[in-house]
Parts: C-alpha cells; sequence; structure tokens
C-alpha cells in the first residue's frame, strides 16, 4: 500500500542555512503522527514541503506517491497563528469557502453544493452559529476550529496542522483534539507541535524532529530512543503514555559537518 | 467657484484625476495596507523619481521613465519577498534613496535651466493634462475589472497568503501583480499629489475606512470614497488659503486620520 507521506534523505535550505537535513519519514495511511522538536527545527518548513510550497534541495518527497505539487488537493493545512491576518475583515463562512476556491478562475462564483458543502462542514466543527461573523470576533479556539474547517473543504486526505493550540484555553483544546480524534477515522493527521502534555495524550506516534528526522513507522517502538533524541524531552518519553515514540536518527559516523 | 480661476476645462480635468485617483487608491491603497507593505510601496514611489530624472535627461516624457522604475521597482520588491532576502526592509530604504539620487543625478546633468521637478514631488493639479488623465483612467478600470475577477482569491490571499498558496488559489504572480500595481498607481497619482505625498494617499483613506467596515469591498468603497472626498476639500482649501494642493489634500487626510483614531473598531 502506498504510504500517505513518504520522504527520503530530504534536505532544506535557505540560502546556506539549512533548516532540514537527513529527514526520512514514513507516514502510513489513516496514522495519527505527532511531530514535535524546539522552535527553529525546521517543522514548518517541513509542513510547507509537504504543502509543495517549499522546494526541497535535496531527496525526495511523495505524497500518495505523487510529487507534493501534484498532490495538492489531497493535503489540508491549519496553519499556525502567527501566519495569517487575525484582523483581517472577512467572515467565518467566507474563510471555510477559500477552501474549495483552487486555481484562481476569474469571476469565480460558489456553487450550491459547494455552499452546502461549507455549511456541513462548519456544522461538523460547531462552528454554525458564527458563520456571519467577523474573524476579529472569535476567540482563539473558534478559530482554530474555522482554520479546520477551511482545510476539511478541500476534503483532504491527510490534515497538517501546525501549532493547533498554541493560544488557546484548555478546555478548547480538548474538544479540538477530540474532534481531530474522529477526524482520524477518515484522513490520516499529522500534528505539528510543542505542547506536550495534549500530545502524548491523543496521538498514535511521536517523531522528533531537529533539523534531522528518522521516523519510519512501525519498525522503531520499544527502541530506546533517549541517547539519541535532539529535542525531544526525556520527562515526556519517560512516560510513555504514546503508544509509541520514534527515536531519532542513528547517527553513527554520518555527521561529517 | 474653482472654475472661476482654472477654466472649465481644468476644472474638468481635475476633478476627473480626483475621481480616477481615490478608487485606484481605494482599492490598490486596502491591499497595501492589509498587507502590510507600505515601506514596500514607499520604496517603488520614490524609485520612480529616477524615471523622472531620465526623461528629463534623455528628452522623453518623464511619465514614461516614472512608468519604467517603477516597474523595474515593483519586480524588485516583489523577488526579494520571493526569495526571503536577508534585510529586506534595509535594502528597501537603498533602493528608495537610490532612486531619489539618480533622478537628482539626471536631472542635474541635463544641460539648460533646471526644470520644475517640484510639480513631480509633491503633485501640482494646475499642471494636470489631458494626456495624464488617459494612462489614469485605464488603470482604474484595468484596477476594478481585475479586483472584481478575482475577488475572493485576492480575500483569500490577503487573510492567509500560505494557504492560497498551499491550494495554489495564489502563487508567486500575485505578488509580483500586487507590486506592479502599486508602482503604476504611484505614476498616475504624480500630478494629483507627487511621489513624496503618493503614499499618504494610497494609505489614509483605507486606514480610517477599515476601522468603520467589516468587509474588504466596503473597505476599498469607502476608501475611494474618501479619498475623493479630501482629494476635492483639500483642493478648495487650498485653493481658499493659496496653498499648495498635494500637501493641502495630505493635511486634510491626515487630520481626518487623527481625529478618526478613537471612533471604530
Amino acid at each position: 500500500m502506498v504510504s500517505a507521506v513518504e520522504i527520503e534523505n530530504l534536505k532544506v535550505c535557505y540560502k546556506d542555512n539549512c533548516v532540514l537535513k537527513n529527514v526520512n519519514m514514513k507516514v502510513a495511511e489513516g496514522e495519527f503522527l505527532g511531530i514535535i522538536g524546539p522552535n527553529g527545527g525546521g517543522k514548518t518548513t517541513l509542513a510547507k514541503v509537504i504543502l509543495g510550497i517549499k522546494k526541497a534541495n535535496a531527496g525526495n518527497v511523495l505524497v500518495y506517491g505523487m510529487k507534493p505539487e501534484k498532490a495538492r488537493g489531497l493535503v489540508g493545512y491549519v496553519p499556525q497563528f502567527t501566519t495569517f491576518e487575525k484582523d483581517f475583515p472577512i467572515s467565518v463562512g467566507e474563510v471555510v469557502l477559500t477552501g474549495l476556491l483552487g486555481k484562481a478562475k476569474p469571476f469565480r462564483k460558489y456553487g450550491k453544493k459547494e455552499l452546502l458543502k461549507a455549511d456541513a462542514i462548519m456544522e461538523r466543527v460547531g462552528i454554525s452559529h458564527l458563520k456571519k461573523n467577523g474573524v476579529k470576533t472569535l476567540s482563539g479556539g473558534e478559530t482554530q476550529k474555522m482554520l479546520i474547517a477551511r482545510a476539511l473543504a478541500i476534503s483532504p486526505k491527510i490534515l497538517i496542522l501546525d501549532e493547533p493550540t498554541a493560544s488557546i484555553d484548555t478546555k478548547s483544546k480538548d474538544s479540538i483534539y477530540d474532534l481531530l480524534r474522529e477526524l482520524n477515522s477518515e484522513m490520516t493527521i499529522i500534528l505539528i507541535t510543542h505542547d506536550l502534555g495534549v500530545i502524548s495524550a491523543y496521538v498514535e506516534s511521536i517523531a522528533c524532529l531537529n533539523v534531522e528526522l528518522f521516523y519510519h513507522g512501525e519498525s522503531e517502538i520499544n527502541e530506546n530512543i533517549i541517547e539519541h533524541t535532539f529535542g525531544c524531552p526525556v520527562d515526556l518519553l519517560a512516560h510513555g503514555t504514546p503508544h509509541r515514540v520514534l527515536k531519532q536518527h542513528e547517527k553513527e559516523g554520518e555527521r561529517n559537518d | 467657484m474653482i472654475e472661476d480661476v482654472f477654466g472649465m476645462a481644468l476644472t474638468h480635468r481635475v476633478f476627473l484625476s480626483a475621481f480616477f485617483a481615490s478608487i485606484l487608491c481605494g482599492i490598490v491603497g486596502t491591499v497595501i495596507v492589509e498587507k502590510n507593505i507600505v515601506m514596500m510601496s514607499g520604496g517603488i514611489a520614490h524609485m520612480v523619481f529616477g524615471g523622472v530624472g531620465l526623461g528629463f535627461l534623455m528628452g522623453f516624457e518623464p511619465i514614461w521613465g516614472a512608468f519604467a522604475f517603477a516597474l523595474t521597482g515593483a519586480i524588485i520588491m516583489a523577488a526579494m519577498k520571493k526569495n526571503d532576502s536577508k534585510h529586506i526592509d534595509g535594502t528597501i530604504g537603498v533602493l528608495w534613496a537610490l532612486g531619489m539620487a539618480l533622478g537628482s543625478i539626471f536631472i542635474y546633468l541635463k544641460p539648460g535651466d533646471p526644470p520644475d521637478i517640484h510639480v513631480y514631488l509633491f503633485g501640482d493639479i494646475e499642471a494636470i493634462r489631458l494626456f495624464d488623465l488617459y494612462p489614469m483612467a485605464l488603470l482604474t478600470v484595468v484596477t476594478i475589472v481585475l479586483t472584481w475577477a478575482y475577488m475572493k482569491h485576492i480575500k483569500s490571499y490577503l487573510f492567509d497568503e500560505l494557504f492560497s498558496n498551499a491550494t495554489g488559489t495564489a502563487n508567486g504572480f500575485f505578488d509580483y501583480l500586487i507590486y506592479v500595481f502599486v508602482g503604476l498607481s504611484v505614476v498616475v497619482l504624480l500630478r494629483l499629489v507627487g511621489i513624496i505625498l503618493a503614499i499618504a494617499l494610497l494609505t489614509i483613506p483605507p486606514m480610517i475606512a477599515g476601522r468603520f467596515t467589516r468587509k474588504i469591498e466596503s473597505t476599498m468603497a469607502l476608501a475611494s470614497v474618501l479619498g475623493l472626498v479630501f482629494s476635492l476639500a483639500g483642493m478648495a482649501f487650498a485653493y481658499a488659503y493659496e496653498l499648495p494642493s498635494g500637501a493641502a489634500i495630505i493635511l486634510l487626510a491626515s487630520v481626518v486620520f487623527i481625529a478618526t483614531l478613537p471612533v471604530g473598531g
């Protein structure tokens, strides 16, 4: 069976600064993977590569066996809170619909089906009552649900969330993670976060990203991870709450730089 | 009252140019403000002076030089942004000053009496020619049609550029298009408010309008109306007190901006 995401020896640099190298990972369909790691560890860049908006300098990236640029319709993205304009005058309903826009066609009108689909998604994530409200007026949790709804509008097979609970209260967090768990029955979920408390209770598996990453699904279960884990906090690993915690790449003799 | 002095034809020209400029500023300015690219737009505006100077030196219509420099500036800005260049803000400052320096040198090198560059820096409505109105009208119409045609995509892009890139709704082309329109707008604003004041007419009306509107279309529309009110009232004010028109327009707009700061969301 083809993997949802398969990455081999990925290297991504901004000018001389390589934020990702030796990244290897294989995400099976239907998985709920958490990617943790320190700030500047390349987490968001990894998301951008999978989304096809950042080109790899080296290595292979396949999304359902396709190049990321070709697989755009398969990946839904929920961005970090800092990347969009919270003050922009736009209604919740309009934002969710932008998930359906697709390529820039002039005089694009939303069809009846599309409008109904957006309504159904808003109903599902529990923000129907906010449809006409401005984005400005939303709480953190409501904003997050709106962004999830927008990502769901493209009917993705993979949902990537970047720090989805960074600025919201515990109660909203729980309801968002419950929603994600439910969505996981229909799609693969990749969750990028440093919110360790919650991640350990919800995700099936964890990969640690600090510039480098080695994650190969099932084979890594029960490995002794602590020694080579950069950025993967020891206390989290010691709790052992996740079903599997994946170690970073063994680096014998690999690091010359 | 104005027509008594300037004569009918000039009044028409002035009114039309204020009308076009206001719509243009309302739409393009709203994008500039929402996208937080005021510095970049200012940089493009000041680079235009280099083109004006080149026109004087080489003996062609300075407006064409202005267009050429505006387009070059726009493409440089968009490329810097696309490549995540280092010190973008600082580089804009360099280009900003470079444009002005080139303009000054070109004009200095031109033999004979120095031309009246004041018109280009601060605008002068009495200098508005019928010839200036054509590019203005054309750009205004193109801007309205494109904005209308791609309103949903523009919204998606302005709200969340990353997402609109990821879904293929917007791409690098959008950036180039926006900067090009900023550059073209500055050029057609030359006669009305000049290079130095253009950025104010682009940004003040949308900033005021944004506080009283909840949809970007309404922001653009209200900003256009405000721009027209400021332009006409500013010109009347300038006429009444014998002040330079461009400066009077911006002064009025700024006063209203500050006065309305405590009001609206």
